[in-house]
Formats: C-alpha cells, sequence, structure tokens
C-alpha cells in the first residue's frame, strides 16, 4: 500500500516542480509554442482514447442490444433485501455459524501466515535493496518472472487444481491462498525494500559492513512497519478470498451462503453473510488502525501491537491453533493418492487446447472479460470517488459532515464485506445473465476498496492548501476543487489502475456467477470435464491479466513522469 | 608520498559520468596520523568528491589513493572490508536508521568487523556490547537515550548519535563532511572539539570539509584550498594568509558580479 502511497507522494513533488516552472505568460502576443502544442495535442489523444475504450467497453458489455433488466427479478430482490433485517435463527444455524465462522477465519489465518513468511524470506532474497547499486542476481530474476503466473492465477483456480489433485482436502484452500498471497507479497515486500531511503544503506557499507548486514541495520527496520500493514491487508483480502472459495467446496461462511443461494434460502443467507461483514469489518478495523499506529501518538493498543515481539508471538499461536483446527495433514502432499491424481491432472489438463476452433471461442469471451474489467473500475470510480471526498477524516468537520461519514463509511464497508461472488448472485436477480451484471457486481464490491484507498489519499495530503483556502474564506466545494482535487488526482488515477489489475483477476468469479467472458466459458468446460480446454482457457486468462498489468504498470509510470 | 600515512592521495583525478569536466584534478597530499586537516573551498570546488574517494565511495578515474599505503583497487572483498572498518564518516545528512533502538544505530558501527551471528543476535536477540554504545553516548552527553527509539530523538540529539556511532567504531582515519548545523552553531564547535580529542587519544587522522573558515582556523592542524577541482593551497594552518583565504573564494565573487554587470 505504501508504495502506492509514496508513488503518489512522489507525483506531488513533481506536480509542485512543475508549478514553479511554467510561469505566467510574460507577453499577450504569445505564439503557440511547439511544446505547448505538443501537449495540446498530447491531451487531444489521450482524450480520445478515453472515449474509444468507454465506447468498445459499452459495445462488448452489450448495453443497448437487448433486453438487460429482468422485470420480474425486482420482487426477489426486494424479498433479499427484506430479508437482510430477519435472518434466519435457530439454535442449530447457531452452531452452523459459529463452525463457519471459525473455519472461515482459520482457512484466512493459516494462508495469510504461509503467504506472509514465504513472502518475507523470497522478499529478502530477491529485493534490489540488498545489493550496491540496486543490483538484480540471477535467482531474484528467476524469482521475479516465476512469481507473474502464479499471482496472477485467481485463488478460485488455484482451488480447482488442487481439488483434482488432492481432493476434499483442508490443504486445497490453504494453498489456494498461500501460493497467489504469497508471490504478490514476495513482490510487494521486495519493493517496499526498495523504496526506502539509500543512506543508512551506503554510510554502514562505506564503514565496511556487509551488504546483507547493512541491509538489515539499515533498510529492514525502516520498512518494517509497512510489511506488518502490508501483512494485515493480505488478511483482510485473505478472509473474503476463504469464503469465496466456497463455491469451490472449502468449508466455512462462503460455502453455506453458496449452500442457501441454492434453494434459494434467503433469510438463511442472510444468517451468514452477516457474520462475514463482521470478520470483514473487525479485520478492516484492525488493518486501519496498524496503519494508524505508525502516526505520531499511537493509542496503547497501536503501540502494544507495532511491538515485532508481540505481533510475531500472536501470529505464531493463532496460526499453530487454526492449523490444528483445519486439521491440515502435510504428508498428504506426497501419499500414492496425491501422485496418481497428479498423473491424472498431468494427462487431461496437458496439452492445453489451444487449437483454431477453441481460440475462436475463447477470443469474445476474452474480449469480454477485458470490458467487464474495465467497465467495472468505471462503476467503482463514480461511486467510489465523491464517497472518499464524503468519508475521509479531516479535522475541520461540520457534525452534518461527520454524520455523512459515517454513512458513507458503513456503505463502503458494505460493498467490500460482501464478495463479489454474492453480488453477482444479486445483480442476476434483476438483469439478465451476461457481462452487464458481471460488470456491476465487481465494480460495487471494487468501490468498497478503492472508496477507501482514496479516502486515505485525501487524508495523507498536504493540508496546508486547504487551511489557507479556508483561512481566506473558500466555501468547502471551491477548497475541493482548488486544493484538495488537484493534490489527489494523480493518485486517484494511480490508485484506479491499480485496482483494475486487481479487478482482472476477479472477473473469473464474478463471470461464474453471473454467466460472463472467460468466467461463464470456463463454468462450461468444467462441467463438460473438458480439462485440456479448461488449462487453454486458463493460459489465455494469464495472458491477458499480463498484458493487462502491462498496460497498467505503463500508464502508472506515463502518470508519474 | 609515505607508507606510514593513514592515507595518501596520489595525483587523483574524478570524473562523473557524462562530465565534460574533472571533479577534481591531480590532486596529491597526504595525511599523517593524528593530523586534523581542514578542506576549505566554496561550493562545487571538489571538496564532497574528495572525501568520497578517502572514504572509498568514489573510486579515481586518475591516480590511486593508498591506505596506510595500500591502493585500495589491490584488496580482495574481506581486506576491502577490514579496511573500510578503519574509516568512519560523519555525513551532513545524518543516514540513521530511525525505526532501531539509538543502541542499534550505535553499534551499527562495529558492522564491519562483527561476524554474521553477532549481528543478527544484537538486533533481534538484545543488544550486545552496551556499555560501549552507552560510553560512546555519554561523550556526547545523551548516555540516557541508549534505548529510545532513533526517530523519537530531537534533530539535534539525533546528530549526536551520528557522531556516536562513528566514536563507536573507533576509526583511525575520521571523514567529516560539513559537520555544521543550521539549528546549533555550538554544535559545529562541539563535535569538531571531541573528534579532535579523538584523533590525539587514538593517533587517529581528521579530514573535514568545511564553509565556515573560522571553525578551519580553529580546529585544524593543516588546510587544503580548493578551486575548481585544483589545490591551490596545502599549508599550516599558521602559515595560511587572509589574503590566500581571499583569494580562494574572491574568483567567485568576480565571477558573480561580472554576471550582474552584463545583466
Amino acid at each position: 500500500m505504501s508504495t502506492l502511497t509514496e508513488v503518489a507522494d512522489r507525483r506531488f513533488d513533481v506536480t509542485l516542480a512543475e508549478a514553479g516552472q511554467h510561469g505566467p505568460p510574460s507577453s499577450r502576443h504569445r505564439t503557440v509554442e511547439p511544446q505547448q502544442r505538443s501537449r495540446i495535442l498530447a491531451k487531444v489523444l489521450s482524450i480520445t482514447a478515453v472515449v474509444g475504450v468507454l465506447i468498445w467497453t459499452v459495445g462488448e458489455l452489450g448495453i443497448g442490444n437487448r433486453a438487460l433488466v429482468n422485470g420480474s427479478g425486482f420482487g426477489e430482490l426486494t424479498k433479499f433485501i427484506r430479508a437482510s433485517y430477519r435472518p434466519a435463527i435457530s439454535i442449530d444455524l447457531a452452531k452452523t455459524v459459529f463452525d463457519a465462522t471459525v473455519i472461515t477465519l482459520a482457512y484466512a489465518i493459516v494462508g495469510t501466515a504461509l503467504s506472509v513468511c514465504g513472502g518475507l524470506a523470497f522478499g529478502v532474497l530477491t529485493t534490489r535493496a540488498r545489493h550496491d547499486n540496486l543490483g538484480l542476481s540471477l535467482f531474484a530474476r528467476v524469482v521475479r518472472v516465476a512469481t507473474i503466473p502464479i499471482r496472477g492465477t485467481h485463488e478460485v483456480l488455484w482451488a480447482l487444481l488442487f481439488v483434482n489433485i488432492l481432493g476434499i482436502n483442508p490443504l486445497v484452500a490453504v494453498l489456494a491462498i498461500a501460493l497467489p498471497f504469497g508471490a504478490v507479497s514476495t513482490r510487494v515486500f521486495a519493493e517496499l525494500f526498495e523504496a526506502q531511503p539509500r543512506g543508512p544503506f551506503e554510510v554502514l557499507r562505506a564503514s565496511g559492513a556487509r551488504p546483507w548486514q547493512s541491509f538489515f541495520y539499515g533498510v529492514f527496520p525502516n520498512a518494517a512497519r509497512n510489511l506488518g500493514s502490508y501483512a494485515f491487508y493480505r488478511f483482510e483480502c485473505a478472509i473474503r478470498s476463504s469464503a469465496v472459495l466456497g463455491i469451490v467446496g472449502a468449508a466455512g461462511l462462503g460455502q453455506q451462503i453458496f449452500l442457501s443461494s441454492l434453494q434459494p434460502n434467503y433469510r438463511e443467507m442472510w444468517t451468514f453473510i452477516w457474520p462475514l461483514i463482521g470478520l470483514s469489518a473487525a479485520a478492516d478495523s484492525v488493518s486501519s488502525m496498524v496503519r494508524r499506529s505508525g502516526r505520531t501518538n499511537p493509542g496503547r493498543t497501536a503501540r502494544l501491537i507495532r511491538r515485532p515481539a508481540f505481533a510475531l508471538a500472536a501470529m505464531t499461536v493463532v496460526a499453530s491453533m487454526s492449523w490444528l483446527k483445519l486439521g491440515i495433514s502435510i504428508p498428504t502432499l506426497w501419499s500414492k493418492r496425491t501422485r496418481k491424481e497428479l498423473g491424472f491432472v498431468r494427462n487431461t489438463f496437458l496439452p492445453p487446447d489451444l487449437s483454431a476452433d477453441h481460440l475462436r471461442v475463447l477470443w469474445p469471451a476474452a474480449r469480454q472479460t477485458v470490458a467487464i474489467s474495465i467497465g467495472s473500475i468505471i462503476v467503482s470510480l463514480v461511486l467510489a470517488a465523491p464517497l472518499a471526498f464524503v468519508t475521509a477524516r479531516i479535522t475541520d468537520a461540520t457534525r452534518i459532515r461527520r454524520t455523512a461519514a459515517l454513512v458513507g463509511r458503513f456503505f463502503l464497508l458494505i460493498a467490500r464485506a460482501i464478495p463479489p461472488a454474492v453480488w453477482a448472485f444479486l445483480a442476476v436477480l434483476v438483469l439478465f445473465p451476461g457481462p452487464l451484471p458481471a460488470t456491476i457486481a465487481l465494480g460495487l464490491y471494487n468501490a468498497g476498496v478503492l472508496g477507501r484507498l482514496l479516502a486515505e489519499v485525501i487524508e495523507n495530503l498536504d493540508h496546508r492548501p486547504r487551511r489557507a483556502l479556508r483561512a481566506a474564506g473558500a466555501r468547502s466545494s471551491s477548497i475541493n476543487a482548488y486544493a484538495t482535487l488537484p493534490q489527489a488526482a494523480p493518485s486517484f488515477a494511480t490508485y484506479s489502475l491499480y485496482r483494475w489489475e486487481v479487478a482482472m483477476r476477479e472477473t473469473i468469479v464474478v463471470g461464474v456467477a453471473a454467466a460472463g467472458g472467460l468466467g461463464a466459458h470456463i463454468k462450461q468446460v468444467m462441467a463438460a470435464f473438458a480439462y485440456d480446454k479448461l488449462a487453454g482457457s486458463v493460459l489465455v486468462l494469464l495472458t491477458i491479466t499480463a498484458l493487462v498489468d502491462i498496460c497498467s504498470t505503463r500508464l502508472r509510470r506515463k502518470l508519474l513522469t | 608520498m609515505s607508507a606510514s600515512a593513514t592515507l595518501s592521495f596520489d595525483r587523483v583525478a574524478v570524473r562523473y559520468p557524462g562530465a565534460r569536466v574533472d571533479a577534481v584534478t591531480d590532486v596529491s597530499f597526504d595525511l599523517n596520523v593524528g593530523e586534523r586537516v581542514g578542506l576549505l573551498g566554496s561550493s562545487g570546488s571538489g571538496k564532497t568528491t574528495l572525501l568520497n574517494v578517502a572514504a572509498g565511495l568514489v573510486v579515481p578515474s586518475n591516480g590511486r589513493l593508498l591506505r596506510h599505503g595500500t591502493d585500495l583497487r589491490s584488496l580482495d572483498g574481506a581486506q576491502r572490508r577490514m579496511s573500510d572498518a578503519t574509516v568512519g564518516m560523519v555525513h551532513q545528512q545524518l543516514n540513521l536508521t530511525g525505526t532501531l533502538r539509538v543502541v542499534h544505530n550505535v553499534n551499527a558501527g562495529m558492522l564491519g568487523n562483527w561476524s554474521a551471528a553477532r549481528s543478527l543476535r544484537s538486533l533481534w536477540f538484545g543488544a550486545v556490547d552496551q556499555d560501549l554504545a552507552r560510553e560512546a553516548l555519554d561523550r556526547l552527553g545523551i548516555a540516557d537515550r541508549l534505548h529510545a527509539r532513533t526517530s523519537d530523538l530531537s534533530g539535534g540529539q539525533q546528530q549526536r548519535v551520528a557522531v556516536a556511532r562513528v566514536l563507536r567504531q573507533q576509526p583511525t582515519l575520521l571523514i567529516a563532511d560539513e559537520p555544521v548545523s543550521a539549528v546549533d552553531p555550538a554544535w559545529s564547535d562541539e563535535v569538531l572539539s571531541i573528534l579532535g580529542v579523538e584523533v590525539m587519544q587514538r593517533s587517529a587522522s581528521l579530514l573535514v570539509s568545511l564553509h565556515d573558515v573560522e571553525l578551519a582556523f580553529r580546529h585544524c592542524d593543516r588546510l587544503i584550498g580548493l578551486r575548481a577541482g585544483h589545490v591551490v593551497f596545502d599549508k599550516p594552518t599558521g602559515q595560511v594568509s587572509e589574503a590566500e583565504i581571499d583569494a580562494l573564494y574572491a574568483l567567485d565573487r568576480a565571477g558573480a558580479s561580472s554576471v550582474t554587470a552584463t545583466r
């Protein structure tokens, strides 16, 4: 997270520098200089590109081509919403809810613990920050390339693969979370180390310390708090993932919601959705408390949390308890049965079906998937940007604003606490199945995440311009327009692009649930047990995920220069 | 060029990549045991470059740098580390690790001599050699802050920690790049005195760059004047005349006034 904040900060510096360079026009009869002309041209080109992408997305999503709204579904939606304040309650259910909550939490904890430990080890081993001149070893290069497909593959797909090899086994969900999360953490941790100031490292090197000594004394301690808050952020994500894996058969709240939705029993669905929202909310608030603990004057709890010994001990105890609760058995990994199933998977998944016939089916599905990801991020941004202004914690808030902020924060929390699959279930109640409900479901979920990120951007801005304008008697709207928005806009764009990458991975889940894009196709080939086609589809999905990553990285870099 | 010198510059020139002129040209001088040498010159005259060469951070593009008569380039990794461990540098930017406790930042001066196990044990399972760290801090008057988080200290206290780190290292060559504080002018005198005592007591040597000529006269045995990368004088402090100092900075003043005149 904080790498992004730093990126945003740097961008802000650049903006200031530019502002300093371009003074007021010196003469009234100014000719348009070539530099200025190219800037206008660049602006026109980028606006054209954005409009073009919008038109393409709308077309791909099928808006305007066919009936989209299923009028008869509104009754069902009303029933579902009504059920929210009357969840089914009974002694039996209470026990199921408790067990499911514990299991969901246990998967999240073990998955996070493994991924953070792995990410830390590989992050330290592969970071440039351990070398003079920020060099990259051969080993680091190999690991960096290897993490790309591992983190590009969604947890649900990993779970599908492991279910085929290990059968119904708690290891399936644990590995499905730990592998992609571990790969992401490796990358993020390595970059966090690289984002620290180089001075301490260089000074220690000059006084004769070895590179890794200089790293552990001069770089690691500075990054430690960011590592901690990122680990907590991963834990938040793991809770959501652990629930999503219910689709693939992992026990827990997600599975219970899924089972109740098959009947469908709305009141029972809510019996399980509420605890999930509760879990998310708890992780959310602990996570933001951890992040706030870095500021000056932390509270007593925050001070306790930021003690590394306490954090490590707590993590070890909780992770081992969860491990025992889940009954994970490592030897399963090399049992005879596993080897046999692995051979079966090898024979049925390989070679992936990339025949011309299959590609002809995959091409439109792939285009639709990209359109879903773009569309969803537009939906998120439209919802999240205004809400971010409302919910940001600012010091000079009036009582009305504080109330509005509370309501807005609750909406954002609900939006991200409900898994995308459940949003998709709701969307197909009132919309005909297809890419549009998938887009809206993903957009709503992402709005919850993006809204919080953007609010934090606003909270971390330089407040002096705001205060200066307020002191000069400007009204709130003009303060936002003159002080907050210009500072925040680059970070908003950066975060949206970053969430676009994440949304691209999530299209698989909403696609399965709402029948759009590659997700829908993957669901079909799975139902037909066509594993070579499944492997082919996953390869295509990985390819476009990688393309989206490259695109987003390029655009973000462009925003920075 | 004497083999007993702590440090010898032998016709050293440095040209940075992409630059069209040398940052320093044809610099030769010895720094002897027990000597305190001050580098004078205006901004851009090459003071920092020379200090970085002395610290081994910048490799001369021409000429040689000898530490105790040995060319740095002839040393292998382990020998080079041992040599580096005898050089302590006080930077203008303090380059402390803010999240570490003070004791670790002070002990970090010893990393060049410490084994792998010792450095990590100290960091994660309780600091070793706390007495020595406290002693170093005591000389700077902040022994009570041994276990404070470095970032919780005031700016002046952090400067002291950075100096304590160098004292803890017990180097034979002390290098200081403009150890002059904008916050506290008295601090400049204090740190130069402490470093001077260290040089006397432990037969070390001091190479320091200074903007403030007064400070240089008070704390150095010998002064080297630099202008545009060239050594213009190199003599005992008592023999440096006011005229020479004026000449050192005068060219720039003349240059500046000629620019104003053409406007």
